[in-house]
């Protein structure tokens, strides 16, 4: 504080270690905002084909969804983005639980976070059974409706 | 000495008040943005706070304001003994022939 330079270097280093303890309240008190993400995944169509996926034949389920998820309140001052996921659960004699990701989206503004699919349709992949939750990192939320699959389209062409 | 304009020196009750300015400034302004970002949800009010205040705390504590300089210090008047006389006398009878030369 005697002259110019030390009390620059005085200012630089205490505003430092302010902003380090503000940055540390504003990631603890992130913990404690509460949310109420609200979502929906209703199944339009689900189809069964079934293919030689690596000389095994395979069944492929094809799904259409209308997914309507008001993610709004997930966004804070601390938000800076979400990353969304439609999660298929099912069982298998090996495994009790399998999971695989239907679809995803990353939502990077809260303008965009309320989300409105309207056939949305999955990538390729194999089902015994399918459970669609909408999966979060604050927890899961909306519908674990729990579907059986049809019998395979194109079962005559394999048996 | 020839930099001491630049310098802007405080006094020691100077350099306790700026110390004390400069730290009550700073976390003030930090906890005003924090409260105001909280309270709004914007965390970009929140640094344009606590960056506002920075300048403003160094507007109060970096120039040499006179507030900082009301208590200099008071030294002692020189003592003027016979010793101190003859070691000024010796130095200049000494300087003397050198500039006669």
């Amino acid at each position: 504080m005697y002259n110019l330079t030390q009390r620059v270097n005085a200012i630089i280093a205490f505003a430092m270690t302010v902003m380090f303890g503000l940055l540390l309240s504003i990631a603890i008190t992130s913990l404690y905002i509460t949310s109420n993400p609200i979502g929906k995944v209703d199944i339009n169509e689900l189809n069964i084909w079934l293919y030689n996926y690596a000389n095994k034949e395979t069944e492929f389920a094809f799904i259409e969804m209308n997914i309507d998820a008001d993610l709004t309140s997930l966004f804070n001052w601390n938000t800076k983005q979400l990353f969304i996921a439609v999660v298929a659960e099912y069982e298998t004699n090996l495994h009790e639980l399998n999971q695989v990701v239907l679809w995803d989206s990353i939502i990077q503004s809260k303008e965009d976070a309320h989300i409105k699919g309207n056939k949305v349709r999955n990538e390729k992949y194999e089902f015994v059974d399918i459970t669609p939750s909408f999966g979060l990192m604050s927890g899961n939320i909306g519908t674990n409706q729990t579907i059986p699959f049809p019998s395979p389209l194109n079962e005559k062409a394999y048996s | 000495m020839s930099s001491s304009w630049f310098e802007l020196k405080f006094d020691f009750e100077g350099q306790k008040l700026a110390e004390f300015v400069s730290q009550a400034g700073i976390i003030l302004f930090a906890v005003i943005g924090f409260v105001v970002g909280f309270l709004l949800q914007d965390i970009l009010l929140t640094f344009q706070i606590f960056a506002g205040g920075i300048i403003v705390t160094s507007i109060l504590v970096l120039p040499s304001w006179s507030l900082y300089n009301k208590h200099p210090v008071q030294w002692l008047p020189p003592i003027q003994n016979e010793n101190n006389q003859k070691t000024l006398e010796q130095k200049e009878s000494n300087s003397k022939p050198i500039e006669e030369k």
